[in-house]
């Protein structure tokens, strides 16, 4: 169940914080276990308590697929569930260092849409780091749209990376020019790009790369992986600890492999299917007392020397 | 070859472009035909259709999601399109478009022109 590593790369082995962070994890259940098993929902609040703790690190927050525009649910639109989720992130005790949004902002690309989700998402008062997701380029102009809200200061089709108390972020796009009959896409000049930026890191670096698309193969007929995602992470092999954050397919799916976790998000709009239990990856339609329960966002926990990241998932409900 | 024919040919070239000229005016509009193809359940039903040059396509989304169309030739794409809305994409030469979903590239499906 630890979620430490006896060959921390930065050698701190166990020492009085390290077995400090142990304790509080453990005391709040929600320890991301080596073998992957789906983590237990629970209270951000009592996460968030725990984190306060922590006297370095930070905290940031994955919100995905809030589908701005979205109105099939019973009873509730997408914008409706936004709203509570944003209300569980304000009433944390400790707020988060900022977010990210890993896509799907919008349910059709629409400047209003746009407008209610980052007016929304931007209440809670720090900074957001958005990628886009395949909802989000479907204006006329096919990607114009999110581009000229959130493409300043990223480079290509809006993909972009920053550093947060030590930790490298990488924002990628891998939604846009989709070819038929096949996965997510990030293409050569993305590739090109994060090669450039990984060059002369460091391998003790800890990396979070957030995209909107799986960056592995979840379910093949239904779209869920990248097509090229394999030479990304041939770039990222060399790196310590990496995590990779996704949305797109609205259900927790995760994935440990050597020094990479992967890990994906729920929605706050719509649930889906598991992969191959439906005969489409449509929405599903739930009765508005379960709909909650199947909604939710993620809480990251990064503390210093501690190589892996703590990740927390929690529903609406 | 071409240069070869020509002289012997001209009359009848001549005569075959009236003949397509009064087609074109004449004829084509009044066949010109609506193809109608349904997105449903993640899927362009027919994902085959056959069309003349002239015809309109018209893809109407009936999922609880939204689709869109676009060339694989890249030349032709629709907005995003909600439950009920419709793309209106109009024939214009003979061959086959094969075309996809932008959003879910698993969806795939050919316009066969006649």
């Amino acid at each position: 169940m630890s979620h430490h590593h006896d060959d921390d790369e930065k050698g701190n082995g166990l020492n009085r914080r390290h077995a400090l962070e142990c304790m509080i994890w453990a005391g709040t259940g929600i320890v991301w276990t080596l073998s992957g098993g789906v983590p237990k929902a629970l209270n951000l609040l009592s996460e968030a308590q725990a984190a306060e703790a922590v006297t370095s690190g930070f905290t940031f927050l994955q919100i995905s697929d809030s589908h701005i525009g979205f109105d099939k649910e019973a009873k509730v639109t997408a914008r409706d569930t936004l709203g509570e989720a944003i209300d569980k992130v304000k009433a944390l005790t400790m707020k988060p260092d900022f977010m990210i949004h890993t896509g799907d902002i919008t349910h059709l690309s629409k400047a209003d849409q746009f407008d209610d989700a980052q007016k929304m998402i931007g209440s809670v008062g720090v900074d957001v780091h958005y990628v886009p997701g395949e909802h989000d380029m479907v204006d006329a102009d096919q990607g114009k749209a999110y581009l000229d809200r959130f493409g300043k200061d990223t480079w290509g089709q809006g993909w972009y990376s920053f550093d947060q108390n030590g930790v490298h972020f990488i924002g990628l796009n891998n939604v846009t020019n989709l070819k038929a009959g096949g996965l997510g896409n990030l293409g050569a000049e993305q590739l090109a790009w994060l090669e450039k930026d990984l060059a002369n890191r460091s391998a003790s670096t800890p990396i979070v790369v957030f995209a909107h698309i799986p960056l592995w193969t979840i379910y093949e007929q239904w779209g869920w992986g990248t097509d090229d995602s394999a030479q990304a992470m041939a770039l990222l092999k060399r790196f310590g600890s990496v995590t990779v954050l996704n949305g797109h397919i609205h259900q927790i799916v995760q994935k440990v492999e050597g020094n990479m976790t992967f890990h994906t998000a729920r929605s706050t709009a719509f649930p889906q299917p598991a992969p191959g239990t439906a005969p489409a990856p449509g929405p599903m339609i739930v009765p508005a007392e379960q709909l909650r329960g199947m909604l939710g966002i993620t809480s990251v926990n990064y503390v210093v020397g501690v190589k892996d990241l703590a990740l927390t998932d929690s529903t609406l409900a | 070859m071409m240069t070869l024919l020509r002289p012997r040919m001209h009359p009848l070239l001549a005569f075959s472009l009236a003949t397509a000229l009064v087609t074109l005016v004449s004829f084509t509009p009044a066949f010109a035909a609506d193809v109608k193809v349904s997105i449903t359940n993640f899927k362009f039903d027919p994902e085959v259709v056959t069309a003349a040059v002239g015809d309109k396509v018209i893809f109407t989304n009936a999922d609880d999601t939204i689709h869109s169309v676009v060339g694989d030739d890249g030349s032709f794409h629709s907005d995003g399109l909600d439950t009920n809305d419709t793309y209106t994409y109009t024939v214009t030469k003979a061959g086959t478009i094969a075309y996809h979903c932008g959003l879910h590239p698993f969806m795939k499906g050919q316009i066969v022109v006649k």
